[in-house]
């Protein structure tokens, strides 16, 4: 690689980092305060909450392309449009991990003539810190992922770098790129393990402290500081809201639902092939867990490298975004719905697969000793008493997997994977706005049309309830 | 089927449980193990069907040592074995028949196996339902475990164990979570099985009013084992 390519490669992962890191600190600062208003449960609360709801269902990248028009083209684009998606996302989570601890050491407090804040930060923040910090970590690895899609419609970073080589042809770079876009994701996925797991408050501050100092001055030495687009953010408003109304024209009806139908069909596909490869990658990994800490009546050195062969296949599968698997698609099947499945396939086998593996490791594993001890096949003990223990796991995790992948694939589109994230990225392009904001409409409503259905099965199966 | 431990050492770590455990077992004698909690009686089961092989000594059942011997010898070792765990060991989501089939996957492939659980010939069921009616449960034959209260639990971890017709019958607590009457039962039930398939039956107790219908009574104490006639004063 020369030196140019090597440069533009640095740029684009301190923007990526930068962005990153100031939409975590943006998210958390308007997040926070929401948590408390919805954990209060009072009427301003429940409004807010209804709030979130509605931002949380629009995709990521949908949100960024609004912005892109409305602040035009950069990383602080990026940075407005992930702040305020997880602002949503963490509202609703730390209000959930408020919800879930006890109230009565604030309330004695309270009792005994606490502030109302010192009660908080006394009585409830310590029980609470333990899933703060799980849930923070999880919100900072989103939002790496999210931020490396949102470039694609330029708003900067790895994402912006991807679509740039590909046009390009350079399909060297492109692989480089992928590469160092895995690492970085392996990386911060070690780094939140870390922290999850020694969640002593000077550490998590800390670190909080150095992503923020640290992506402001990643932002500062790039080439297209994000604070720039101020003096043309105003005239860009002004075109946006002039031309922005919702309007239907007679030949969105045959593009919309086409596109709905693909949006659904590769979520569809995607879940169902991605599931299929993942069960029995999860099982191999899980394999040894079904005999805990028994000597089993397999040959051991056989059986650790098929579990620590599977385990890296799936970290390595998920660890590259669904996005640059469908620029890979794109490139190797060409445009269109078919480019767009193949990679939430690929993806959701990986997340899915360690999604899996996680709940056969926590489910009970005495069951299947007690039939290992009796003398069953260390194989007919995982699949009866492992599977069978983490089977209400395994569907919750498939259903929202499916949520998940109806939001991916209306993103995917923007790529030129097909779906209604085509329609959308097309009316940009052509600076259709008004055409923008009902595709932007559509894909809401199919979104929160999706989740409320999986609720509902939810609710029906009484299934978990596993996480947003 | 006979056993022998012989001066058996098990360390955990720097945690020495077993200092040096001698005592031996012959074929068809019933044994009641006694002990304080953490004496070491859950350890002494573990290294019996092989779970792990003792730090220094030797394990010898029915001449061979589970703790050495893997694959076919292994497998074919348990299948002989019945363990009723004192969480009892039961898969949640099946039904109490597929729990007391899953005693007997020692003599079945994998394939069989899942086979056997999920869709068991009628003459399965029939032993299944026969093991269950001994404890009080025939007619739960059909019910998820995940509905049943820790005693009927129980029984069906004792039914599972009787369905599978073993040589060396090995319960941890068996009368842990049951009424003092009920849990009287089971172990006459257990003692009943043993004595009628000459089967050597080995049961941990906390109850020392339910050890009188043993032959020999086993303390585990301070990493070791003292031997006592039945029904002594703890």
């Amino acid at each position: 690689m020369s030196a140019d390519a090597v440069a533009y490669v640095r740029d684009a992962v301190l923007q990526t980092l930068g962005i990153t890191s100031s939409a975590l600190v943006i998210a958390l600062l308007l997040g926070t305060p929401i948590a408390l208003l919805i954990a209060q449960g009072k009427r301003l609360g429940r409004i807010v909450q209804a709030g979130t709801t509605i931002v949380r269902a629009i995709p990521d990248l949908v949100l960024a392309i609004v912005f892109v028009v409305a602040l035009g083209l950069g990383p602080g684009a990026a940075i407005f449009a992930l702040g305020l998606h997880y602002a949503a996302v963490i509202g609703k989570m730390f209000a959930d991990v408020a919800g879930s601890v006890r109230r009565e050491p604030a309330e004695a407090l309270r009792a005994s003539g606490a502030t109302s804040a010192a009660a908080l930060l006394i009585g409830l923040i310590p029980a609470a810190w333990p899933g703060l910090v799980g849930f923070g970590v999880y919100a900072f690895e989103s939002i790496l992922r999210a931020s490396v899609i949102v470039g694609v419609v330029g708003a900067g970073g790895v994402g912006a770098l991807l679509v740039q080589q590909l046009n390009l042809a350079d399909y060297r770079g492109f692989t480089v790129s992928v590469i160092v876009l895995a690492l970085m994701v392996t990386a911060i996925e070690w780094c939140g393990t870390y922290l999850r797991l020694h969640a002593s408050p000077r550490i998590v501050l800390t670190a909080l402290l150095v992503v923020a100092v640290g992506g402001v001055v990643a932002l500062a030495v790039t080439p297209d500081p994000p604070w720039r687009m101020l003096a043309t953010a105003p005239e860009h408003l002004r075109d946006y809201f002039a031309g922005a109304a919702p309007a239907w024209t007679s030949d969105m009806g045959q593009l919309a639902g086409a596109g709905i139908v693909q949006t659904i069909g590769i979520a569809v596909i995607g879940t169902i092939v991605g599931g299929i490869l993942a069960l029995p990658l999860a099982l191999l990994s899980a394999w040894p867990v079904a005999r805990g800490w028994m000597r089993g009546t397999g040959w051991r050195p056989f059986s650790w490298p098929l579990e620590v062969g599977s385990r890296a296949l799936l970290t390595a599968t998920r660890s590259i975004p669904p996005l640059a698997l469908a620029l890979v698609g794109i490139i190797t099947i060409g445009v269109g719905p078919v480019a767009g499945a193949f990679a939430l396939t690929l993806h959701t086998a990986g997340v899915l697969g360690k999604l899996l593996a996680e709940s056969f490791d926590v489910a009970d594993r005495h069951p299947a000793e007690a039939l290992v001890a009796s003398g069953a096949t260390g194989a007919a003990a995982t699949l009866i008493a492992l599977v069978a223990a983490a089977m209400g796991a395994m569907v919750a995790h498939i259903l929202y997997r499916f949520e998940w992948n109806v939001r991916a694939a209306t993103t995917l589109g923007m790529v030129g994977a097909g779906g209604l994230g085509q329609a959308i990225f097309n009316s940009q392009q052509m600076l259709f706005y008004h055409q923008l904001s009902s595709y932007v409409l559509m894909a809401i409503g199919l979104v929160l049309i999706i989740d409320w259905l999986g609720e509902r099965v939810r609710a029906r199966f009484r299934l978990e309830r596993l996480e947003i | 089927m006979d056993l022998v431990f012989d001066n058996v050492v098990q360390r955990f770590g720097t945690r020495t449980v077993l200092d040096g455990v001698s005592f031996s077992v012959a074929s068809g004698e019933r044994i009641a193990l006694v002990g304080p909690s953490g004496a070491g009686k859950t350890t002494i089961f573990r290294l019996m069907y092989g779970a792990f092989a003792p730090t220094s000594g030797r394990v010898v059942v029915d001449g061979t040592e589970p703790g050495i011997v893997r694959g076919h010898a292994l497998r074919a070792l348990r299948s002989k074995i019945a363990v009723v765990f004192q969480s009892h060991g039961l898969v949640d989501q099946l039904s109490a028949g597929a729990n007391v089939i899953a005693g007997t996957l020692g003599r079945r492939s994998t394939w069989d196996s899942v086979r056997a659980v999920l869709r068991p010939h009628a003459d399965e069921l029939a032993d299944a339902r026969a093991a269950l009616a001994h404890v009080g449960l025939g007619d739960r034959l059909h019910d998820r475990v995940f509905d049943f209260s820790g005693g009927q639990r129980q029984r069906v971890a004792v039914a599972r164990a009787i369905a599978q017709r073993a040589s060396l019958v090995l319960a941890d607590e068996p009368a842990a979570s049951l009424d003092p009457q009920l849990g009287a039962d089971i172990v006459g039930l257990l003692l009943r099985d043993a004595t009628e398939r000459n089967a050597t039956l080995i049961c941990t107790l906390h109850q020392r009013e339910l050890t009188s219908g043993f032959d020999r009574v086993i303390e585990a104490r301070d990493g070791g084992v003292v031997e006592h006639a039945p029904r002594f004063d703890i």
